[in-house]
């Protein structure tokens, strides 16, 4: 699953370490998010997409692969 | 898991109490295998600090701690792991859990790989319980703390401060 969440933190202005501490979740979290080394469940994309003000689907976005799995 | 009851620091408490108290019956558990081994090749009553030459080899029959000790330390430890188990995480969240479950299931799969290879090859064990949970233990710390090292941060980036 591809997410944008590297340039939306960068166009917000915070850093891993703040954006965690506004979502509850620790920077290493949000660094596995962001290398796409964790899918973040519903709750999680939905406080990360409110926090950097976007919508959800615009904040991740499905892959082909995440169809065949 | 909604059990935790105790602060954040009372982890390092419980670890080191399990650390500092495990040990002895760890070595106690070595000397009766060792000693059990010994015994039935010569069929003698091994008894402590008496050495027994059996073809060519010396083999040494030792009583290192007392029962009372080794009760106490064993009591000790299992209260290290409780203290352990009932503490907070500093921050918890669900790739930390996911992190934590990844690392038990690969405690469950070494576990049932060593007694699967035990039985396999017909190797007797009497191994306790105890020490069972204790391997459990280590394998489950190091697993997550290998995990925890892969996903690890970089340094800052530009905009991270």
């Amino acid at each position: 699953m591809n997410n944008n969440i590297k340039v939306e933190r960068a166009r917000n202005e915070l850093s891993q370490t703040a954006l965690a501490e506004k979502v509850g979740v620790t920077r290493q979290t949000i660094y596995a998010i962001e290398t796409k080394r964790f899918v973040p469940s519903a709750a999680l994309a939905f406080k990360l997409a409110s926090v950097l003000s976007i919508a959800v689907d615009e904040l991740f976005e499905l892959e082909e692969a995440d169809w065949e799995e | 898991m909604t059990l935790r009851l105790l602060p954040n620091y009372f982890k390092k408490i419980g670890l080191v109490l399990f650390l500092l108290t495990v040990w002895p019956g760890f070595i106690r558990g070595f000397i009766e295998g060792y000693n059990a081994e010994a015994n039935e090749e010569s069929n003698k009553d091994i008894k402590p600090g008496e050495t027994y030459q059996i073809e060519g080899s010396t083999f040494l029959g030792v009583q290192v701690f007392s029962d009372p000790f080794i009760r106490l330390f064993t009591i000790l430890s299992i209260i290290g792991l409780i203290i352990y188990a009932l503490s907070r995480d500093k921050v918890f969240d669900e790739f930390l859990l996911k992190l934590r479950m990844e690392a038990m299931h690969l405690t469950f799969f070494l576990s049932l790989l060593i007694i699967s290879a035990l039985l396999l090859f017909g190797i007797k064990s009497e191994m306790s319980a105890l020490y069972v949970i204790e391997l459990q233990v280590l394998i489950f710390l190091v697993a997550k703390k290998v995990k925890k090292v892969k996903v690890r941060p970089p340094e800052a980036e530009a905009y991270e401060q």
